[in-house]
């Protein structure tokens, strides 16, 4: 669901930029990177081992032999979906929901966020006025550290039961993530044209659409169509949280015990899903697709066909959704709106800040951080083998070919049911408390994580495998001395962006008794317990602040 | 015998017309310059030697086999004979310099010592020899990325000498190379060539070099050989003819 963090598209498609940069910081340091990362490596071991104790790893009983019927139960049942009429009637109806809550907050998201990210560039303004785009992204960092199902309980405190409660709490939260990839890759992509260009003395709209715009529209328009998949994983998310749609279905079958209605809505979800990434993936993939044998003299569309299209299609699916959801914007200034809203602002504020309180806030925060690394780990363990059977293969054998396709399909499958369901179906094995949590988060993220990772193998340079090749080396010594090396560090920097998010998505496994801001989260909320809620965000948007910090300068020393 | 040869080959991209019912012949132990302007075909035809393309028409035969047609272990075999220079380097920017001059040595070794020369390297004392030759013997275990793009393309010819093929093409091979060690470098190569009677086909944009040094120069432009001579009966009419575009149609 939601990827809250800069997300891959941009290192993707920067990356020749990024070689460069590295190229020219070049000699600077004659020091082996190896020599640096052996603490740091340790201290990296020490804290996952933390964690896992932390969430019980060692210390007590975990497993709840019992409950192995019943998860089994769930997957047989993935044989004999439930194809009556009422069902598939009701998953017509609830993909259209999800699908429209999607739609309109991509397009939202799009429409704030790219222009607030232009805004924040400091490519095209020159070095002066780069604090006000610090200054903005300072400002969006609340809307960044806060997950869309904290925006949708906030919004229906407002909004009351509105569907744009859903929309707005998709669209405000990738809005601000979508304007600081863009500035990002604004600064980094375009840095060197730019400034070539203010040095022929043109002034800063000039060279934005000169020397920044150009080179970075493609990957603005591929990291939108990214969003819109992360959009549709954050509709079902709001779903199961009760906002309507295939989640709530997922949800109602779930308690009802119906596993094989589950599996209706499942597949619905998966082939959502599935579309969605193949529509985003052919907008990210690079019209040069490095092949050596590409012919020279292939026509690339021109950017001006692919952006009419692109804006056709945007605009009649924001219509359709806009008709299908009945949107009324009125309801954001009607009266009650604003009396809701003054109410809030009464009974939310002032936080409960009493030393007692944030004791406990500290000790929530150290344990929902536990789970968060330990999902990350779990990721990472089963993601990166996974990506490399998953990535499409040179070669051509049937075998190979059919194990990369059900490979690709298990991690949709993976992805495409909701962390929340993911909760549900851990905990018949696992008594309740933070390893499920963790584990939901793990193998949701596997799923993501493993796209993402066998991307970047299906996008590795051809040039430098193809040398290794010519010397006559066999396909494992070309693993093991290309392939490996070329994408393990990508892997290291998605691997944290993965921590990152899996960090606000510990919000929506607090249902399994996991411990952590989460639990404590939604108890005060059934509690009405306002001022200690507000305390409660304002930890999760300071750990994730932390957690951001310390995962960027991971990734920075990845280089 | 025949190190190289091309018979009536053929290549398009698209609308481009890289090779054009092109013929070659090239002899053991032979050191050709391949001359022409950008475009020329140059790079298509050491591509199609190295057989990373594939002609249209025609054949290209590498020790008396063609490319297509070869059992993988045999094509193998073929490429660990070939020793390869890119045009765009084509190193593993991540690994440290020794894996990748290491890497010449792929074809030749088992999997598994490939693996072990990744964590411990092997052949150090080689490797050491080949970069010192090249100026970068305190290298060794700097990230290749981090270096120089003139270093990187030392790296790769160091990579090419460890391979020790019988046939070596150059795609040029000192094109980002400083002055100084171009002409150095070049001599490298053209020793190691003649010490073990390796055949060495390289395409060179520095004409002056490619004249001094090589013994034979095949001028391309359009797909199309416009000379085949010994480089001492290279004229400066041809070079100017060769290089001036409006010979290309």
């Amino acid at each position: 669901m939601t990827d809250l963090s800069a997300a891959p598209v941009d290192l993707v498609a920067s990356e020749s930029t990024f070689r460069t940069v590295t190229r020219s910081r070049a000699t600077a340091s004659v020091r082996p990177a190896r020599a640096r990362l052996v603490p740091k490596r340790l201290v990296l071991a020490l804290v996952v081992v933390w964690a896992l104790w932390h969430v019980g790893i060692g210390r007590r009983e975990l497993v709840n032999g019992a409950g192995w019927s019943q998860l089994g139960e769930f997957f047989r049942s993935a044989i004999h979906p439930d194809f009556s009429v009422s069902t598939l009637r009701a998953v017509w109806m609830g993909a259209r929901v999800t699908l429209a809550y999607a739609v309109l907050g991509t397009i939202g998201s799009a429409v704030l966020g790219v222009p607030l990210g232009v805004f924040a560039a400091s490519a095209w303004r020159g070095e002066r006025r780069r604090w006000t785009g610090r200054m903005l992204r300072a400002m969006l960092i609340p809307a960044r550290g806060s997950h869309e199902v904290i925006w949708a309980l906030l919004l229906l405190n407002v909004l009351g039961l509105d569907p744009l409660v859903a929309v707005l709490a998709i669209t405000i939260p990738f809005a601000a993530v979508t304007a600081q990839v863009v500035s990002q890759l604004l600064d980094s992509a375009t840095a060197a044209s730019a400034q070539a260009t203010r040095a022929t003395g043109a002034p800063p709209f000039a060279v934005l659409s000169f020397a920044v715009l150009p080179l970075a529209a493609r990957d603005i328009a591929s990291y939108v169509g990214y969003r819109f998949e992360c959009a549709l994983r954050a509709a079902a998310v709001l779903g199961v949280a009760g906002a309507g749609g295939l989640g709530q279905e997922l949800r109602l079958s779930f308690l009802s015990l119906r596993y094989d209605q589950m599996w209706t809505f499942l597949l619905a979800l998966i082939a959502l899903g599935g579309a969605a990434d193949a529509v985003s993936s052919r907008l990210r993939d690079p019209a040069a697709r490095r092949s050596n044998l590409r012919p020279r003299g292939t026509r690339i569309r021109s950017n001006r066909t692919i952006a009419m299209v692109f804006g056709a299609v945007a605009v009649g699916a924001a219509g359709w959704a806009w008709l299908e959801l009945d949107i009324r914007l009125s309801s954001l200034w009607s009266q009650r709106t604003r009396g809701l809203a003054s109410e809030l602002w009464s009974t939310w504020l002032p936080p409960d800040l009493a030393a007692e309180h944030v004791r406990l806030l500290i000790r929530l925060g150290g344990q929902t951080l536990a789970i968060s690394i330990v999902a990350a780990v779990i990721a990472c363990v089963l993601a990166v083998p996974l990506a490399f059977v998953a990535a499409r293969p040179h070669t051509s054998g049937a075998v190979r070919q059919s194990t990369a396709w059900l490979t690709r399909f298990a991690l949709l499958v993976l992805r495409a049911i909701p962390p929340s369901v993911w909760a549900f179906l851990v905990v018949l094995v696992l008594f309740p408390g933070p390893l499920p949590a963790a584990v939901a988060l793990g193998v949701y993220n596997a799923g993501v994580l493993g796209r993402l990772l066998g991307e970047t193998v299906e996008n590795l340079p051809d040039e430098p495998i193809a040398a290794l090749r010519a010397t006559g080396a066999s396909g494992a010594a070309v693993f093991v001395t290309a392939i490996v090396p070329l994408s393990i560090r990508r892997f290291g920097a998605y691997g944290l962006y993965r921590w990152e998010v899996a960090l606000r998505e510990t919000i929506v496994v607090g249902i399994v008794a996991s411990g952590g801001l989460g639990q404590y989260l939604g108890s005060r909320l059934a509690a009405f317990d306002y001022p200690r809620v507000t305390a409660a965000v304002i930890a999760m948007i300071l750990l994730t602040l932390v957690v951001d910090t310390v995962s960027g300068r991971l990734r920075r020393t990845l280089g | 015998m025949t190190a190289l040869a091309f018979d009536a080959v053929t290549v398009r991209y698209g609308a481009v017309t890289a090779a054009e019912n092109l013929t070659l012949h090239i002899a053991d132990g032979e050191r050709v310059a391949l001359l022409g302007p950008s475009g020329a075909g140059k790079s298509t035809l050491l591509r199609l030697a190295a057989g990373r393309v594939a002609a249209d028409h025609g054949t290209v035969q590498v020790f008396g086999q063609e490319w297509t047609g070869l059992s993988e272990r045999d094509e193998r075999r073929m490429r660990a004979r070939v020793a390869v220079i890119h045009q765009q380097l084509d190193l593993v920017g991540p690994l440290r310099v020794v894996h990748n001059v290491n890497a010449g040595r792929l074809g030749s070794w088992s999997t598994w010592r490939a693996v072990r020369s990744l964590l411990r390297p092997v052949e150090v004392e080689q490797v050491t020899a080949t970069l010192s030759q090249l100026g970068l013997g305190d290298r060794l275990d700097q990230r290749t990325d981090r270096l120089s793009g003139g270093e990187q393309q030392r790296v790769a010819v160091a990579r090419a000498l460890r391979q020790r093929g019988d046939l070596v093409l150059a795609d040029e091979p000192v094109a980002s190379v400083d002055p100084v060690w171009r002409s150095r470098v070049l001599d490298l190569l053209i020793d190691d060539c003649a010490a073990r009677q390796a055949t060495l086909v390289a395409s060179l944009h520095d004409v002056d070099l490619a004249l001094e040094r090589f013994t034979r120069a095949v001028g391309i432009s359009g797909g199309r050989i416009v000379f085949d001579l010994a480089t001492t009966d290279v004229s400066p009419e041809r070079l100017h003819a060769l290089y001036t575009p409006a010979e290309r149609v």
